[in-house]
This record gives C-alpha cells, sequence and structure tokens, in this order.
C-alpha cells in the first residue's frame, strides 16, 4: 500500500529526500554537475552511497524495523547491483519514497515501489534529529 | 558534419554571400568555404546583398567596412537584411573591435569576429558557428525522435540520472553533436528535464555554479543564459 504526500517535481530526487533535502537533485555523476557530498566518491556504487549517507552520520543497520529514536534509510539495487533508489523510514507509519521525478510517497514496506528500482540491498541508521 | 568513409569531414553543401571589398580576404573566404563543401556568392554591395535575400538566400558574411567612403555599409547591409528576415544569418567581420562589436550585435548580428591573418580560417569559424546555431531539419527531426523515445522509456520514477543518460535515445542526442546544443536548450526552457549531461557531453562547457550543482532549476537559467551569450537562437 502507498499513498501520495506531494506532487511530483523534478528539483529533488529519492537520494535528496531520504537525505531530508528538497531543493537539489543528489547524484554522483562524473560530469560533476548534481550535488553529491565532497566525501563520498563520485561513483554509481553501493559502497559509494553508504559513503554518502556516512557523511550525514548513517551506518549500516542489521534490521529494517522501526526503532523508538532511531531513524533508517534503505537503499536499493537492480539486478546488476546498480544503486537504484533510496527511502527514508518515517518512524511507525512506513516509510517515504520520492520518485525520480514524479511524485512523494508514503509506502507501508519498502517494497511496495515500480519494479524497476529492484531489491533493498543496505539498511543504515542514525540516531534521530 | 559527418564523416565519409574516407574519414574526411563532409560538410552540408550550401552557400553564403559574402560582402567584402579587399580582394585577397574575399578569396581566402571563398578558399576557407569551399574547403567545407560551401560555395560563395560574392557582392560588392548592400543593394546586392538585400537583391538576394529576398530572393531567399539565407546566409551572409559581411565586411563592416567597405572602402573608405563606405564605412558603415556592412552595419547598414547587417541591418536591412535582418529588417528582410530576422532569421537570415550574418556573420560579421571587422578589423575593428570594441564599439563596432556592439553595434553589430545590437543590430543582432549572428555572430561578430575581429579578421585574422588568415581568412580560411576565418571562414570555418563563421561556417561552425552556422552550423552550430541552425539544426538541419534531419537533425531537428531526429533530435525530436530521439527526445520522445527518451521520455517514453526511462520512467518518471526514474531516479539515476546514470540511466537516464545512458539511455540508447539520449546517448544517440549527445551524438548529434553541437547542431542538438540549440534544441537542447530550448528543451531546457520550455519542457525542463535532465539534459545537463548531454549539454556538457557535447560543449565541454559547464556554466553552472558549484553552489548550484544539483539545483536543477538554476541549472537550466545557467545553460539558457549561456546559450543566449554564445549567441545561439531557438
Amino acid at each position: 500500500m502507498w499513498q501520495e504526500i506531494s506532487p511530483a517535481t523534478w528539483t529533488y530526487n529519492c537520494m535528496a529526500f531520504a537525505a531530508e533535502e528538497n531543493d537539489r537533485v543528489w547524484w554522483p555523476d562524473p560530469m560533476g554537475l548534481y550535488y553529491w557530498p565532497e566525501k563520498a566518491p563520485r561513483e554509481v556504487t553501493i559502497p559509494a552511497f553508504v559513503l554518502a549517507f556516512r557523511t550525514l552520520g548513517y551506518e549500516p543497520a542489521t534490521n529494517r524495523d522501526w526503532e523508538p529514536g532511531i531513524q533508517k534509510v534503505a537503499l536499493y539495487v537492480d539486478d546488476e547491483g546498480n544503486p537504484t533508489h533510496a527511502a527514508r523510514q518515517l518512524e511507525k507509519c512506513g516509510w517515504l519514497s520520492k520518485l525520480g521525478d514524479d511524485i512523494d510517497i508514503i509506502h507501508d514496506v519498502p517494497e511496495d515501489l515500480p519494479v524497476h528500482y529492484g531489491s533493498v540491498t543496505v539498511i543504515l541508521k542514525r540516531r534521530a534529529r | 558534419m559527418s564523416i565519409a568513409r574516407s574519414g574526411r569531414l563532409v560538410w552540408p553543401q550550401g552557400e553564403f554571400v559574402v560582402l567584402e571589398d579587399n580582394r585577397q580576404h574575399l578569396a581566402g573566404i571563398r578558399q576557407g568555404l569551399a574547403d567545407l563543401g560551401w560555395r560563395a556568392r560574392s557582392v560588392s554591395s548592400s543593394s546586392g546583398a538585400l537583391r538576394l535575400a529576398r530572393r531567399g538566400l539565407k546566409n551572409y558574411i559581411v565586411d563592416i567596412n567597405m572602402g573608405i567612403d563606405r564605412f558603415s555599409e556592412g552595419l547598414d547591409t547587417l541591418e536591412k537584411l535582418k529588417q528582410v528576415n530576422a532569421d537570415i544569418f550574418v556573420a560579421v567581420l571587422s578589423n575593428y573591435g570594441g564599439p563596432w562589436k556592439v553595434r553589430a550585435l545590437k543590430l543582432r548580428a549572428d555572430g561578430f569576429w575581429k579578421k585574422s591573418a588568415d581568412q580560411r580560417a576565418d571562414a570555418r569559424r563563421v561556417v561552425v558557428a552556422l552550423l552550430s546555431r541552425r539544426p538541419r531539419p534531419e537533425v531537428e527531426e531526429r533530435f525530436q525522435r530521439l527526445a520522445a523515445q527518451w521520455r517514453k522509456e526511462v520512467p518518471k520514477t526514474c531516479s539515476s540520472v546514470t540511466q537516464m543518460a545512458m539511455h540508447p535515445a539520449y546517448q544517440g542526442i549527445i551524438g548529434l553533436g553541437w547542431e542538438a546544443v540549440p534544441l537542447l536548450l530550448s528543451e531546457l526552457e520550455n519542457r525542463p528535464d535532465h539534459w545537463f549531461w548531454a549539454l556538457k557531453a557535447i560543449t565541454g562547457k559547464n556554466p553552472i555554479k558549484p553552489a548550484h550543482q544539483g539545483v536543477v532549476e538554476a541549472m537550466a537559467r545557467a545553460w539558457i543564459a549561456w546559450g543566449r551569450r554564445q549567441g545561439y537562437r531557438w
């Protein structure tokens, strides 16, 4: 189950939204066009995405369960292991996702997303801020 | 521009009307155009150029100063050509810059170059400027087809800029080269989308300030401003 929570816009993407930003697009493109944390390599790899979230205080987590005082982010990969998406946990209510240049949604479980996002490969966590 | 089997560059055939009173310069321009497969048709006065403009000839190279007594005939010609048809391409060559350049650009010259010692090179610059600003109809049609394919096949929910840019249709647009630039700028202005990768790949330029990385609306504005500064029209 999922529910739309805000209209389509191209001004931010899933990575930015997972990082709690809504005014720029995050992506590690090799040309340096889009925003990417300086301390993370500009590579479309899961280690690079994990390092990007480490700059925000996230660390790998062992499960996706909601825990009081903890924020979690799920990273997705396609069949070839390429990062495709990030979703942010919203307390007990489920998960928040920005769908590319499309809408923002709340979804019950990380898997309630378009199939081209593939599957969750890493869960990250940090203390809630 | 395409590459023939021999590996030689092949430019589309075309014609320039050239208003230039210096015979040596005219010969150099003529040769430079011929090097690229273009013809030159020489005229000696503003009225000659206008006659051809009214007959539909679209590309002009104009020397600003015609002799010692017709010091601004080139600018007058430019102004009148644009009155005949604002889409006429007029490249201005001049021995002088500064205020002449300002006046020429004010009169909507499509390019202004201070004459170099190599007229063939001057002619090549003009041709490159023309081709880069005026996509051929077949290029425009191919661009529109590829852009439509890209929009259709890349889901709006795609978050990966890499996937967007690596799509075969997007790569095909990059492969169109400089002629695609005004079409991309037009898209960016009228139907904003992730064309930044293509623009940088084609032009090698990046007018986006570091503070605006990822701020797509500011990025689009920066590219549109860059395009206008370069003299592109769309």
